[in-house]
């Protein structure tokens, strides 16, 4: 009998070589779309690069307002003369992806610098039993260094963290049962005792009714941040010391990037007994992580309360000047790693915009004339023409800009045309609320037929639109035929 | 611990392996272990319940067959049945009593309303009570002797393949197979696997596909078109046939493994030509032991024509009400009763033969009958209350074509298709036996389509055995 089983435990490992043949020839694509978006983020990443910044939504909120949109990985990269930084960015991901996702990138990729986003949220058990973890693990699955097929079973036979919505909120209940503050005098037995309490008190109105969503938006704070870490136990503890085991092993150097967070808030609505605890967890994390020798940001208090986007719940996502201070604080903890390159900005006084197009939302929200078909140097470009007449478009106040800067803007960008059949402007365009639109229109004109050529223009800015003007500058082109438009840059002077 | 989980794939060969390698006398402590192990992998506390249920029966059945006049075992038998429907009631039926009752006596100030206990509903609990109950009412009437070993009476409550959905075994069918010294043949190995193989691809490719098309219906049956919602009746018959058929042979095909067989819970349930063989054929240990320890200590048929209506319409109200501490339930039941009366009495006055000879054209017009009035009577099982039901019922009414359509995927719909193909060759018959006769490049041709399917088509979210809820 022993012969006949070992026959077929033979077959049957043949047949599974010729299952991940077909797996992958027909069906890999399709799950990997369906199923597997943490692996296609990370598969993205160039082949070489010289510093990764892995964070999750925080990395690319941004406040509608804002001028600059650009990432904080982008923020940090300019600060760099010639660094190729690139970033891998997945909401709600924490240590424990990252660390999936480095495993992968280990084995892949060549990395020197490693950048991780720190989130005190993500210590507390309502993000680590965050009923969001269920389907992040399962998107993580491709990540794994098996032969797809076998990732696939994987997944079919929930070979991962898999539990109900119900089962998440039961394991957070239970953690909070179980978690009794140790700090001596503390009024509170457990964060449910610290919660009920705030929800009995209340936040009063000035005329003493009760403030209900300042009330709910205080007991969600202390649910929040109102946990004492603890290293010895907490699970991203140790999915950070994981990597910090694996940056070791790779020679790559580490940071990590402890976010801010709204103290002010939370000291407005529940008072300093919570900014205290939020303080002594991060003084605990850059204790712990000093004597590893790990690089850590401390961004804990650095952004103010006007900052944070989400004014109605607890997010680390930051508008424009909050990216910047980050991204400043980052990049000068990298400077150590990278001396020379380091070219600190000053981005209150930065007047020179550029844009590769790589990412949709750098000038504009949606950014719908970002294609893929042509590309200077990388993977993208702006079209005009065809199904989408303007490129994508640079906005910008004036008024933002020192006077003495505001006499002339010099736009440059790469250009390419499948023929010259085209009707391509480069539009420079001033608004107003006290004068009309005015518009100066430029045509393209070159001889070079699909090949990338660098177009230039110099434009002066109208002596009306220097105070509160609204300032737009694209490429538009009326006709069925697409231009393509590449690395713009706009220098005011 | 699923079935359709790594986990399992893993504990399976090694319980096996260990299994066949401690001698016979020993096994009983492996199995025992390895069951309470799978059962504390889904919860650590209710574990005790089981062993609380064990004791309980374990001593009544020692002291029922120590007493030689039945009537003086009464008290240990009303303590069995008390400690096990005890359990069962409070955990299952409680809050549905307490809501019924709070509902009932609303508006009224003098009487108290009752408490909501926040509870867990421990998985598998009507089917070993059932299980301990039926070891219980043998003792009683001396059909069985009672179980001294507690190891072996222990195992026969828990043992792993069949602990959370059945098929509910009897003792006298179980127990002496713990005792064989069972060896690990080629062909009970072999047919164990096709039937586990089987038996994923029916509860991973089809239920657990058709689930989130079904639900989506559920959810909101007043946003979709007519056909969309036959579609949802429909398909919720294969789901939940797929879904528990799945579990069963999943159950049947890892016992064998061990030597041991368990009964068959299904048996092409859909090809039944009346309401009374779709109950022959379906969940069939439940329907016996309704049979055996409901609906002949009724009185079964040997009683007047009014008495065996009401005994009929018990035992299926009963059934209903085993199934869900819902109204649903109990409707889904009740309906079943009247459903299986009306087809009786047709039968009889209209002296149509319930015989037909399989796959003649009565017997095909027969089950597409049958399937068409079971799955419209599945809606009152899947509904989430009985308002919801009627809306489904209000809505399919309408004949309303403009609203939204659902579309079943193709590959789903193609294997619902290959399902009910294998359903018709393997009619009165099993995958296992099926295939054990063919040729080996058809039997490696199909393993090689299960396999490949449970892989690359399972649905990934997680959708547990509809009957774990029970």
């Amino acid at each position: 009998m022993i012969k006949k089983v070992g026959i077929r435990i033979v077959a049957v490992i043949g047949m599974f070589f010729l299952f991940n043949l077909l797996y992958v020839q027909l069906f890999f694509p399709s799950d990997l779309e369906e199923h597997g978006d943490v692996y296609l983020v990370t598969k993205e990443l160039p082949d070489s690069m010289d510093v990764v910044y892995l964070g999750e939504s925080s990395n690319k909120s941004f406040h509608e307002d804002d001028l600059d949109k650009r990432f904080i990985s982008d923020l940090i990269a300019d600060q760099f003369t010639d660094l190729k930084v690139v970033d891998l960015t997945k909401e709600a991901a924490h240590a424990g992806i990252y660390k999936k996702m480095l495993n992968w990138i280990a084995e892949n990729k060549e990395v020197k610098t490693v950048v991780v986003t720190m989130n005190m949220r993500s210590f507390n058990a309502d993000w680590i039993y965050s009923e969001l973890e269920t389907p992040l693990q399962k998107s993580a699955i491709f990540l794994n260094n098996y032969p797809p097929i076998i990732n696939r079973l994987i997944l079919s036979f929930k070979g991962y963290d898999i539990k109900t919505i119900e089962e998440r909120q039961k394991q957070v209940l239970e953690k909070w049962e179980e978690d009794i503050y140790t700090t001596p005098y503390f009024p509170f037995e457990d964060v449910r005792d610290w919660d009920r309490w705030m929800d009995y008190t209340g936040i009063k109105n000035p005329d003493g009714s009760r403030n209900v969503e300042k009330t709910q938006l205080a007991c969600h704070y202390i649910k929040t941040f109102g946990f004492e870490l603890d290293t010895l136990t907490n699970p991203r503890i140790q999915d950070f010391d994981e990597i910090i085991q694996l940056a070791k092993k790779n020679n790559w150097n580490l940071v990590f990037n402890l976010l801010a967070e709204n103290t002010e808030k939370a000291d407005k609505l529940v008072g300093d007994r919570l900014t205290q605890l939020m303080k002594r967890n991060r003084d605990i994390l850059l204790k712990y992580y000093g004597k590893k020798d790990v690089t850590i940001v401390d961004n804990l208090e650095v952004v103010p309360d006007r900052e944070f986007i989400d004014q109605d719940w607890t997010t680390e996502h930051y508008a424009e000047s909050g990216r910047k201070t980050i991204s400043r604080k980052v990049a000068a903890s990298l400077a150590k790693f990278y001396p020379d390159s380091y070219s600190p900005k000053d981005f209150d006084n930065q007047y020179e915009f550029y844009n590769d197009f790589e990412r949709e939302n750098k000038w504009e929200q949606g950014a719908r004339s970002s294609t893929d078909e042509f590309s200077f140097e990388k993977e993208k470009s702006s079209i005009a023409g065809g199904k989408f007449h303007y490129s994508v478009t640079f906005e910008y106040e004036l008024e933002r800009i020192p006077e003495s800067k505001r006499k002339e803007v010099y736009v440059s960008f790469m250009y390419l045309q499948r023929n010259q059949s085209h009707d391509a402007h480069i539009v420079f365009e001033c608004e107003s609320e006290n004068f009309p639109k005015q518009q100066l229109s430029e045509k393209i004109e070159t001889d070079k037929i699909d090949e990338w050529v660098k177009v230039e223009q110099l434009y002066r800015i109208p002596e009306g639109f220097k105070d509160f003007g609204h300032m737009k500058v694209y490429v538009h082109n009326p006709t069925e035929e697409p231009v393509y438009i590449d690395n713009m840059s706009i220098k005011f002077r | 611990m699923l079935f359709n989980t790594i986990e399992f794939i893993l504990f399976l060969p090694v319980v096996v392996l260990l299994y066949y390698l401690t001698p016979s006398k020993y096994r009983w402590f492996l199995l025992l272990s390895a069951s309470y192990y799978f059962y504390m992998c889904w919860k650590l506390d209710y574990i005790l319940l089981i062993i609380a249920s064990t004791i309980t029966d374990y001593i009544c059945g020692i002291m029922m067959s120590n007493i030689s006049v039945r009537k003086k075992r009464i008290p240990w038998l009303l303590l069995s049945l008390g400690v096990n429907l005890g359990l069962l009631f409070y955990f299952k039926y409680f809050n549905f009593f307490s809501d019924s009752y709070n509902y009932l006596i609303r508006g009224s100030a003098n009487l108290e309303q009752l408490e909501y206990i926040d509870l867990l509903l421990p998985v598998g609990i009507s089917f070993y009570t059932f299980q301990t109950l039926s070891y219980s009412i043998d003792i009683y009437f001396d059909r069985i002797k009672a179980e001294t070993h507690i190891g072996y009476f222990a195992l026969y409550v828990s043992f792993f393949p069949q602990l959370v959905a059945g098929p509910i075994e009897r003792f006298d069918s179980l127990n002496p197979q713990f005792k064989e010294k069972h060896k690990l043949t080629y062909e009970n190995l072999a047919n164990g696997l096709r039937l586990i193989i089987y038996g994923l691809f029916i509860k991973m490719v089809i239920a657990d596909n058709l689930s989130p098309f079904v639900d989506k219906i559920y959810q909101d049956p007043g946003k979709y078109e007519f056909f969309t919602l036959l579609k949802g009746v429909f398909a919720y018959s294969y789901q939940i046939y797929s879904d528990f058929y799945g579990y069963s042979i999943v159950a049947i095909g890892s016992a064998m493994i061990l030597g041991i067989k368990l009964m068959d819970n299904f048996r092409t349930p859909y090809l039944a030509k009346g309401i009374g063989e779709f109950w022959q054929r379906w969940h069939i240990s439940l329907s016996t032991w309704f049979r055996d320890y409901l609906y002949f200590p009724l009185g079964g048929n040997r009683v007047s024509k009014i008495r065996w209506a009401i005994n009929i319409m018990i035992v299926f109200l009963v059934s209903g009400l085993w199934h869900g501490a819902n109204w649903t339930f109990i409707f889904w039941g009740g309906l079943y009763g009247v459903v299986y009366l009306i087809e009786h009495l047709l039968n009889k006055q209209l002296k149509i033969k319930s015989e037909a000879k399989p796959w003649s054209a009565r017997h095909i017009l027969l089950a597409i009958k049958t399937f068409i009035i079971v799955s419209f009577i599945w809606v009152f099982f899947r509904s989430q209350d009985l308002g919801s039901s009627l809306l489904y019922f209000e809505e399919l009414m309408q004949f309303n074509f403009s609203k939204e359509v659902l579309d079943l995927k193709f590959v789903t719909l193609f294997f619902v298709l290959l399902f009910i193909l294998s359903d018709i060759l393997f009619y009165n018959n099993r995958i296992d036996k099926w295939l054990q006769s063919k040729h080996w490049l058809l039997r490696w041709g199909v393993y090689s389509i299960l396999l490949f399917s449970i892989i690359v088509f399972s649905g990934v979210e997680n959708f547990p055995f509809i009957y774990f809820q029970f």
